[in-house]
């Protein structure tokens, strides 16, 4: 009984040893050495007006959410806009394509597709470097959706041709 | 569009020669035919009566011309009509049924039970169902249907055709009537054609005014004669004996005088009238043309635009009750005033209903039904018929670029404009009760402080609500448009972003020095500037200079990039107003407008693209026809990779630096983005920021230019807060461009970092030109393996 209980002594020992081992070997690994001085410590902390220590005013910037880069649905009512600005341009009704845009972009201004649209109902209408200006703002909003950024740039190309 | 103006007066002239040639033959014939008579006293006699029968044609001829002049003239004179934006309304769209009901009221529709006909509303928990009006746009015409649309929450869960039952993607409501654009005689009128006199509206003319007026040539001698009998037997003037007629005749003077002379002339030139012109079209010029009412300074001039005026509906919705008050306000249109004096009102409308149901054109059932009802006047609502006197005065400036005053004030135009009633409401509201609150604060007495406001929407340049002043409905000084006042700070991101956009020169990490500065002009006048704080803060980093709004840093770097490239930025973002190249622009020693300080906001809030300010959207003629259209326009003029940066940096500015006051107004979790703005001894009070879809500038300070004693987060940005508060808005949502990289910097020193390093943020900066230097805390992971370079590669 003795034996056995200085038996589970031993290999406790040795697992707290060996777990204390991983600790100090792992430490140096992750660049933070037992011991060392935090950098922020160094320099001497801002002091107010008062004399007490007052944590540093900057707040950190906060890295933005990062949006969805797919295409995101519109609302039914922007498809609608867009299918009536299609059949418009269709039958050569380029002022009131351009006005549908304009009024489907009212509802959903972020939406890169529609300024991609609008950039070529312009260039339609050989306003060249509203067109161009059109779809450098459709890029803005288009995120990762290279086939559009892809659009927008051979627009921006022919219209400064 | 002149021509279109031109094309008009044109028809006049041409007119008014036909019928003058037309003339000439018969007053010659006269002569011919009384020349052959013999005997000399005969020859006297036939003299005598020749010069008679000239001198009363030749009036006659006068008084005719008078009469055409007056009669053709009055008929083409309609103000432009201004109208708001219309309500777009589809699934996902956002409004609360508070604001619906208060759309729907502002457009005269009516609440009932069950909507059973056009311009009516029915709401039952959320569901709501209307019957909407058609309506002419400028891209085509939108039909009256019935509809039934659910609210869940703020936004539009369903939306039906109530006939069909089938889901509609899109219904724009007509757009509120805002104001007209009257010329100086401020007549202001709104044309009904002859068919468009409802019928009991006639009857209930002929039965008040003129019995006989279908059968008389103008004048009704039994009916003066009749007239004549009721007043000598009364001892004064209790009935007039004119018809219809000689009452348009009387208003073609301009003067009220009463004299026997203008009597004659009255009757002669309704005989004429008669003769010359037909029954309907008297009356319908009539109809246009008698005066029923004042509002201010507006002359309400015919029965279409009075039936807008005291019941917010077309004339042909109104029912018999309410016709015959209008009818009655004939008598004298104050003296009855059914706002002022309801019960004079009521006793006149009763008694045109009594006139109608003796003369058989109703019958008495009818009559004592319509007697009972109200008088069904409806206020002069906030968003119903309050006027919108500041921005009324953009759009007309906006008109009077590319039109004629003649124009606006006669050719009956109809002008589309971008304003949003509520969100003008909103501003209204929130600058009347903020500025009270400041005043006490301030311990001001009422009235000190002035402001303006500007609200825009971002991407589309469009001006959706303008304040010209504490008092919303004063159309005096619109200071939005005329308060041209140093902008001070406001300046400073414009040149942040040209730093920015030398990304091989400055980052948001740069090091600028925050050192006393003096600079002599050609005059030999020192200047040197200050912080507020009255502090050098040594090498502060370009983030928080302008986070912190420090003066001598920026005046330092404004100073290296170049005061001239400056204003050159500052007319590429829309400013057009000639600007100095002094130093002392770098400070917002600079005099703009709220509405110009928008323009070039708007850049920033729209990523680096320009789109010039717009109230106007379309203008169509009388007839609908299209005239034009002021169409989105986008120009870019700063990369969008710096403008992101800068904009990151205007929201370190609300949440850490001098905006940190929105706290109070808007959750920490929706991001906004600004700058205040202060100028010398705290005159002028400036904010302009923007969210995801409102761009708003804000001024406030005193007329008398004494100081205000209030910052640009002490008191502008106040107002700012409270709209937007009240714009419940949509955060920023900034979208990094392709070129963005996040890097973990020191702070202080600009250094590269770590996540795991004290204080280390996480900063974005165009690719390539992110900081070379180490800090320690990475330089001894650097040791250790190159683990962070792989995760920022």
């Amino acid at each position: 009984m003795k034996t056995r209980m200085f038996y589970r002594f031993v290999a406790i020992l040795f697992l707290l040893g060996f777990l204390g081992g991983c600790a100090s070997t792992s430490l140096p690994e992750r660049g933070r050495p037992a011991g060392s001085v935090p950098p922020e410590s160094r320099v001497p902390p801002p002091e107010s007006r008062s004399g007490r220590y007052q944590p540093p005013e900057v707040t950190a910037y906060r890295e933005p959410v990062t949006p969805k880069y797919t295409r995101p649905e519109p609302a039914r009512a922007v498809q609608a806009l867009v299918k009536r600005a299609e059949d418009q341009r269709a039958s050569g009704q380029l002022v009131a394509a351009a006005a549908s845009l304009e009024r489907a972009l009212r509802i959903e201004p972020k939406n890169a597709v529609l300024w991609n649209r609008l950039a070529h109902v312009r260039f339609e209408q050989k306003q060249f470097s509203l067109a161009s200006s059109l779809a450098a703002k459709s890029n803005a909003f288009a995120g990762a959706d290279q086939s559009l950024r892809a659009d927008n740039n051979r627009l921006i190309s022919r219209a400064r041709r | 569009m002149p021509p279109a103006k031109k094309k008009v007066v044109r028809k006049k002239k041409a007119a008014s020669k036909k019928k003058v040639v037309r003339r000439k033959p018969a007053a010659a014939k006269k002569r011919s035919k009384s020349s052959r008579k013999g005997f000399p006293w005969f020859k006297w006699l036939v003299g005598l009566m020749l010069l008679a029968m000239l001198v009363v044609g030749g009036y006659s001829l006068y008084l005719s011309q008078v009469v055409r002049v007056k009669f053709e003239g009055k008929r083409w004179a309609i103000p432009a009509r201004v109208y708001a934006r219309p309500l777009e309304l589809y699934v996902g769209a956002d409004i609360t049924p508070s604001r619906l009901q208060a759309e729907l009221q502002a457009l005269g529709y009516r609440k009932v039970r069950k909507v059973s006909s056009v311009a009516q509303w029915s709401q039952s928990g959320s569901r709501f169902t209307f019957h909407t009006r058609d309506f002419l746009f400028w891209d085509g015409s939108e039909p009256a249907r019935k509809v039934s649309l659910r609210i869940k929450g703020s936004t539009v869960s369903a939306l039906r055709d109530a006939t069909s039952g089938k889901p509609l993607d899109v219904l724009r409501l007509e757009p509120p009537e805002i104001g007209s654009i009257y010329p100086s005689h401020k007549e202001d009128r709104v044309l009904v054609r002859r068919d468009e006199l409802p019928d009991h509206l006639v009857a209930a003319l002929l039965a008040a005014e003129d019995r006989e007026y279908f059968h008389h040539h103008g004048i009704n001698f039994y009916s003066i004669a009749r007239a004549l009998m009721a007043n000598v037997k009364a001892g004064r003037t209790v009935q007039g004996g004119s018809t219809l007629t000689q009452q348009l005749a009387k208003n073609f003077f301009l003067t009220p005088e009463r004299s026997l002379w203008r009597k004659a002339n009255e009757a002669l030139m309704a005989i004429i009238l008669d003769a010359r012109y037909g029954k309907d079209e008297i009356l319908e010029a009539y109809a246009n043309e008698v005066f029923l009412g004042q509002d201010g300074d507006r002359a309400i001039h015919g029965f279409g635009l009075a039936a807008y005026y005291y019941f917010n509906r077309p004339l042909n919705e109104l029912n018999l009750t309410e016709t015959a008050l209008l009818v009655g306000l004939l008598k004298g249109a104050s003296y009855y005033n059914p706002r002022s004096h309801p019960d004079r009102a009521l006793k006149r409308r009763n008694l045109v209903l009594q006139l109608m149901a003796d003369q058989g054109f109703i019958d008495q059932e009818t009559a004592d039904k319509a007697m009972k009802q109200p008088l069904g006047v409806g206020r002069k609502g906030r968003l119903s018929n309050a006027r919108h006197p500041a921005f009324i005065d953009l759009v007309r400036r906006q008109l009077q670029r590319d039109y004629q005053e003649e124009d606006l004030t006669s050719e009956g135009l109809r002008i589309f404009t971008t304003l949003d009633p509520w969100a003008q409401q909103q501003l209204d509201e929130q600058i009347s009760s903020g500025l009270a609150d400041l005043e006490k604060r301030k311990k001001f007495p009422t009235g000190t402080l002035q402001a303006a406001m500007v609200l825009v929407s971002p991407q589309g340049g469009e001006i959706r609500a303008l304040s010209g002043g504490r008092d919303a409905g004063f159309a005096g000084f619109n200071r939005a448009l005329d308060a041209v006042r140093p902008i001070g700070s406001l300046i400073k991101p414009v040149i942040y972003l040209l730093a920015l956009s030398r990304p091989d020169e400055y980052s948001l990490v740069t090091l600028l020095e925050d050192e006393p500065v003096r600079l002599k002009d050609a005059k030999g006048r020192v200047w040197a500037p200050k912080n507020y704080d009255k502090q050098a803060h040594g090498l502060v980093p370009l983030h928080l200079a302008l986070a912190k709004s420090y003066n001598l840093a920026t005046v330092h770097l404004g100073l290296a990039l170049g005061v001239k490239n400056v204003v050159s930025l500052l007319h590429g973002m829309g400013v057009q107003r000639k600007l100095s190249p002094l130093p002392s622009l770098l400070l917002g020693a600079v005099s703009l407008s709220p509405v110009e300080v928008a323009q070039f906001y708007q850049v920033f809030a729209a990523g680096g693209f320009r789109s010039p300010l717009r109230a106007i959207r379309e203008i169509v003629d009388a007839d609908g026809q299209p005239l034009q259209r002021y169409p989105l326009q986008v120009a870019q003029v700063a990369e969008p990779g710096p403008v992101y940066l800068l904009n990151r940096n205007l929201v370190e500015v609300m949440r850490a630096g001098t905006g940190r006051g929105i706290r109070r107004y808007l959750p920490e979790s929706l991001e906004v983005a600004g700058k205040t703005g202060t100028t010398d001894e705290l005159r002028d009070s400036w904010f302009a920021g923007f969210s995801g879809d409102w761009l708003a500038v804000a001024w406030v300070g005193r007329d008398d230019n004494k100081p205000a004693g209030l910052t640009g987060s002490a008191g502008a940005l106040v107002l700012w807060g409270r709209v937007m508060k009240a714009l419940k808005p949509q955060p920023l949502g900034l979208l990094p461009p392709e070129d963005i990289v996040y890097i973990w910097v020191d702070p202080q020193t600009g250094y590269l970092s770590a996540e795991h390093c004290e204080g280390a943020i996480a900063m974005p900066f165009i690719r390539g030109s992110e900081p070379q230097l180490r800090s320690d805390c990475l330089g001894e992971v650097q040791r250790g393996g190159n683990f962070f370079d792989r995760l920022f590669d």
